[in-house]
């Protein structure tokens, strides 16, 4: 619906230029600040949740992934994703100003530098979930290579399409009426699309499928306490996430934030509801996963969703985020984390539930029709392009460790120090002390 | 006669404390244990060229390799004892005086004791047909990651008690590339978890029996 398109745009340039009081302002700086500060926390959970899943070995190598990604991703993002995220957009393709805030009028100067910090925690969020699906055999240079080539410009330019416009112009899926309120498409699919690219280019790791059967072998996470607090942290940084999308400290927050329990909790429990259908076990790593599929689902129609729809998406994308799993596994596609099924697939389902649930306009097909024209468009943008990136990287300088690196553990042979090195219990590389 | 490192060793010294006595009696088998213990017996003739700066040896060169070959040959009735304790001795007071040469003073270590207790810990936690493949996986690895040959033919014959495993001069990052494709082959089998134990097991075991600080396994996993 154009309402929310329209409450969206508005609401990220209207506030000073209507005349917006200082309070107004300040309330809303404060509020956007605040989120900010809380969708960064969620590269905490990231971290944990990614590091948890990953053996002892590499768990220094995820950590550092993913503390790289906010710190190369906030520059990248400042210095070229913004400008071409939310410049000037008249061809509805890509923006064109505001490159490092460079040219920001002296009267919105304040607001630009809230948002811009805002959207650069939302680009970090959109590159580390490579991180997750490309884990333990991917080289540190390699993968921050391609963190930088998404971050400026894969993960942009698409934002552009929907969300651009900031300055002038609009993005042409923004045009047709797409809903994407925080992103299940924009941030969490684009950047599972780019995971899935990664991963095929890599290969799985070793010895992760048998090679005859084709069955896949379970390579268990070394510490399920740190996915569960990471889990916790995802969950508390995305009432932020979506929280803050408003741009405003406005009463919707209340029922966006609302929609956003439910729908993870909903997903926790449709994660567990077709693990036990399936009779398959219900694995603390898959509820974990459930609830944040449920988190990515409800992203982009949380403002525009009554609460027992958002339980609905949120129940369906658990058991997507299950599903997902095990369809990637029978193909041998190796995503350590599950990233692609819970941000890639629940992403592009909770994009399809905002149209189909839309608050007083249930189930209109041609809103349904912008929705898949947006999930596709994602698609065959992001997949594609890192498709091509990877296989780039993977020419010039190599994408995949060496297996004796494998062997050793990437913590060691990519950073020279490790994560456990009082409590490792496989001896698997040795440095004269 | 058994052609083992010390029935060779013992058969050198018997030919030689004949011609040679004293420094180069020890130099001459020093040199011989450092780079020819590990090598075939038809290599013997290249180690008497090797010690033509030993006048004794120079000038009676063909007469000690008939030697040489005639006493490996026969029953091993004729064979002096095995002078390692000796040799040890001087190497020592060498070394205390600081007059042996470096190649000597840091002789090649020898990794053959050691890499075969980690490959027969590793593949003895194998069941008969996953060796079988883990072996196969690892030998095709080597030849086409071009790992010296010896130790590839060397590896290929090892497993079963006619021979045994000989390393010669084998590199340490040879050592190490080969027990990475094992690993590998091991992880394709059944899966990196157990990869991960098993070639954890391993290194341990030898670790334990090792008592030559310069062969400890674990430089095996360095970088």
């Amino acid at each position: 619906m154009k309402w929310i398109m329209w409450t969206v745009l508005s609401t990220l340039s209207v506030p000073v230029m209507a005349g917006e009081t200082s309070v107004e302002l300040s309330i809303n700086t404060l509020w956007v600040v605040m989120a900010a500060a809380l969708v960064f926390f969620m590269q905490a959970g990231f971290a944990l949740l990614e590091s948890g899943m990953s053996r002892a070995k590499n768990a220094v190598n995820v950590m550092m992934k993913n503390y790289m990604d906010v710190c190369l991703g906030s520059l990248i993002f400042w210095l070229v994703g913004y400008g071409l995220m939310f410049g000037e957009n008249f061809t509805g393709f890509f923006g064109a100003s505001h490159f490092a805030l460079f040219n920001t009028s002296a009267e919105s100067q304040s607001w630009d530098y809230t948002v811009l910090l805002f959207q650069i925690m939302f680009a970090a969020t959109a590159v580390t979930i490579c991180s997750g699906a490309m884990a333990e055999r991917t080289k540190y240079d390699a993968y921050l290579i391609a963190t930088c080539v998404i971050t400026a410009f894969i993960y942009p330019v698409f934002g552009s399409w929907v969300w651009g416009g900031m300055y002038g112009g609009s993005g042409w899926l923004a045009k047709l009426g797409f809903i994407d309120f925080a992103g299940s498409t924009v941030v969490h699919s684009v950047g599972a699309w780019c995971a899935l690219a990664g991963i095929i280019v890599l290969g799985a790791r070793t010895g992760r499928f048998d090679r005859t059967t084709g069955a896949a072998r379970s390579i268990p996470g070394h510490n399920l306490s740190l996915v569960a607090l990471g889990g916790f942290i995802l969950w508390l940084g995305w009432f932020g996430f979506n929280g803050g999308s408003t741009l405003a400290a406005s009463p919707e927050i209340g029922l966006i934030v609302l929609n956003t329990q439910l729908a993870a909790a909903a997903g926790a429990t449709g994660a567990l509801l077709f693990s036990r259908i399936t009779r398959r076990p219900v694995l603390l790593t898959s509820t974990i996963n459930g609830s944040i599929a449920g988190l990515v689902g409800i992203t982009a129609g949380c403002a525009s969703m009554a609460p027992e729809f958002a339980a609905l998406t949120g129940l369906i994308a658990g058991a997507i985020s299950v599903y997902g799993a095990a369809w990637l596994e029978r193909r041998r596609l190796d995503d350590v984390v599950g990233a692609i099924p819970v941000h890639g697939f629940a992403g592009a389902w909770g994009t399809l539930a905002a149209g189909l649930f839309l608050k007083d306009n249930m189930f209109d097909l041609s809103q349904i029709a912008v929705q898949l024209v947006g999930i596709f468009s994602a698609f065959f943008w992001a997949f594609p392009l890192s498709l091509i990136l990877f296989f780039l990287i993977d020419r010039v300088i190599g994408l995949r460790a060496s297996t004796q690196h494998e062997q050793q553990g990437l913590d060691f042979t990519e950073h020279d120090e490790v994560g456990y090195p009082e409590f490792h219990q496989n001896v698997t590389y040795h440095r004269e002390l | 006669m058994t052609m083992t490192i010390e029935a060779k060793r013992r058969a050198v010294f018997t030919v030689l404390q004949e011609t040679l006595q004293g420094d180069g009696l020890w130099r001459a088998m020093w040199r011989w244990q450092n780079h020819y213990a590990q090598k075939s017996q038809f290599e013997l003739n290249g180690f008497l060229s090797d010690c033509k700066d030993i006048p004794e040896v120079a000038n009676n060169r063909s007469q000690l390799y008939r030697q040489l070959i005639g006493i490996l040959m026969d029953d091993g009735a004729r064979l002096k004892p095995d002078p390692m304790e000796e040799m040890l001795k001087y190497q020592s007071a060498q070394q205390r005086s600081g007059s042996l040469d470096e190649m000597e003073l840091f002789p090649a270590q020898d990794w053959t004791d050691v890499y075969e207790v980690v490959l027969t810990t590793l593949f003895g936690q194998l069941r008969s047909d996953t060796a079988r493949v883990v072996k196969r996986y690892a030998m095709e690895q080597s030849l086409r990651h071009s790992i010296s040959q010896e130790l590839a033919y060397s590896f290929n014959l090892w497993g079963d008690d006619k021979h045994p495993l000989v390393l010669g001069d084998s590199a340490l990052v040879d050592l190490k590339r080969l027990l990475n494709f094992i690993y590998i082959g091991v992880c394709e089998c059944l899966g990196p978890v157990d990869a991960d134990r098993i070639l954890s097991l391993s290194i341990r075991s030898a670790a334990e029996v090792n008592r030559n600080a310069a062969t400890d396994p674990r430089q095996l996993l360095e970088k």
